[in-house]
């Protein structure tokens, strides 16, 4: 298996209509091969436009997204998780993997399926899947075509702590083996600390980087220091009572 | 008796006559020659209804360009039209035909337009985020979106041309179920009248429940409440 490619950002404006400041402006991020890396930040200061830019669903920016040295764009397309499943509802649930991957035999997306416990579920339409199954269907859909690069936006957002612990799970053990490149956004530096090799956070308009913090160490103590990190940058904007995992 | 039996026929004196007609008069081949008519119109107007509807609801100047002559069209009296066509065309079943297709697809365009214009931007965004190639993106994402704005529009289309394609028949032309009825109010048959109305109701209940109905059912399966 291939692992994850190189990516490098370079934004030098991106702008929305009828917004004096732009949301990015001379914006670099350059991350490492088979790294996860978690974008952290507060609401509407441009994470999920990150992703976006880097997916090509907005391609309406001054700038290059390259992967190993070659226009993102030109690439073979990245897993996308949305913040919401997003899956087709007038497709089944296999129907909805192939729609990401449509040389995936049946038989393929079926063991895609049972890797997710959805193995009983494949000729189902979403609406009648649970909104727990239908996230993990998302995971399946983003994992099916074997992307190298793969962006998460929010994942967890929503999801009883159960359901987040699954996709947890899921997640890494996805990740542990396919070693794609990931680009996980979240306002949750719990989720950051769990998953990434790195961090950065995001402040200001236009947005920049306040701080990048890479982890060679275990995810315990991780998410301690991406917590300290996160309060002391932002002033205490991390949610309150939110729980400090034992150092 | 309050009412003469002449003007007030019974269901089974309406059975008889529709047998009769059936059997040894036009009926069928007034039926064939009405279904025919409505058959041209309703796919003709819908084909051109649709298409239009799509331009118009994706392309926002040409939606304001013209919503002004599409409202025009969907207030324009129906008979208006027939008359206006059949003096310009004669009596004709291009002048018949074009009438029913005229009053018909603005409604089209209007239910087509309305659909693609509650197309959700986030399926656009998946397909993008997927890559999908056109052809793929108008089957998985384009298509299911429309189709029951196109399974609306044939209904109240349908529900239209069948009473509109009556009028003309009446209006003018040689035969048909519109014509037969028009002879036989000359001669206030109204069993006659009540037979042909019964065999074109049936007919419309079978193509409902035969036709347009299961199809709704197997395109719609997807939704928690499909009918």
């Amino acid at each position: 298996m291939a692992r994850g490619p190189g990516l490098s950002l370079q934004i030098i404006e991106k702008r929305f209509p009828g917004r004096p400041v732009p949301v990015f402006a001379g914006f670099a991020l350059d991350v490492e091969p088979a790294t996860v890396l978690a974008v952290l930040g507060p609401s509407g200061i441009g994470k999920s436009t990150l992703l976006r830019l880097v997916a090509g669903i907005d391609r309406d920016f001054h700038g290059t997204v390259e992967l190993d040295g070659i226009n993102a764009f030109q690439a073979p397309p990245p897993g996308f998780v949305f913040q919401d499943p997003r899956l087709l509802p007038w497709l089944t649930v296999i129907g909805n993997i192939r729609a990401a991957a449509p040389a995936m035999s049946r038989a393929a997306a079926l063991a895609a399926l049972a890797r997710m416990g959805l193995a009983g579920e494949a000729d189902a339409y979403p609406h009648q899947l649970s909104g727990g199954m239908q996230r993990r269907v998302a995971l399946a859909r983003a994992f099916a075509h074997n992307a190298r690069l793969l962006l998460l936006d929010e994942p967890f957002v929503s999801l009883d702590r159960t359901l987040v612990d699954d996709m947890y799970r899921l997640i890494s053990r996805l990740i542990g083996l396919t070693s794609p490149t990931v680009l996980l956004v979240s306002h949750q530096p719990q989720d950051a600390a769990r998953l990434a090799d790195r961090v950065v956070v995001l402040d200001g308009r236009p947005a920049r980087i306040i701080a990048d913090l890479r982890f060679p160490i275990p995810a315990a103590s991780r998410t301690r220091q991406v917590l300290a990190a996160y309060e002391h940058q932002l002033g205490g904007f991390a949610q309150p009572g939110m729980p400090l995992p034992p150092a | 008796m309050v009412f003469a039996n002449r003007l007030f026929p019974s269901p089974i004196a309406v059975g008889w006559e529709m047998w009769v007609l059936g059997t040894q008069a036009n009926l069928l081949p007034d039926l064939g020659k009405t279904l025919l008519r409505a058959g041209l119109a309703f796919f003709i107007a819908m084909a051109l209804g649709t298409a239009l509807g799509i331009v118009l609801g994706r392309v926002r100047w040409l939606d304001r360009l013209f919503s002004a002559w599409l409202l025009v069209g969907l207030n324009l009296p129906a008979i208006v039209v027939a008359i206006v066509l059949y003096i310009w065309l004669g009596l004709t079943e291009v002048a018949l035909i074009s009438a029913v297709v005229i009053n018909k697809v603005p409604l089209v365009v209007t239910t087509i337009r309305e659909g693609v214009r509650s197309f959700l931007p986030a399926y656009e965004e998946l397909a993008q985020a997927l890559r999908l190639s056109p052809w793929r993106k108008l089957l998985l994402v384009f298509l299911p979106q429309l189709l029951p704005f196109v399974l609306a529009a044939a209904r109240t289309g349908l529900s239209l041309i069948w009473k509109i394609v009556l009028v003309f028949e009446v209006l003018g032309s040689d035969g048909g179920v519109g014509y037969r009825v028009s002879v036989l109010f000359q001669f206030f048959d109204i069993g006659g009248i009540l037979a042909y109305t019964g065999a074109f109701i049936l007919v419309v209940l079978a193509f409902e429940y035969g036709l347009l109905r299961p199809l709704e059912r197997r395109i719609l399966r997807w939704r928690a409440d499909p009918a």
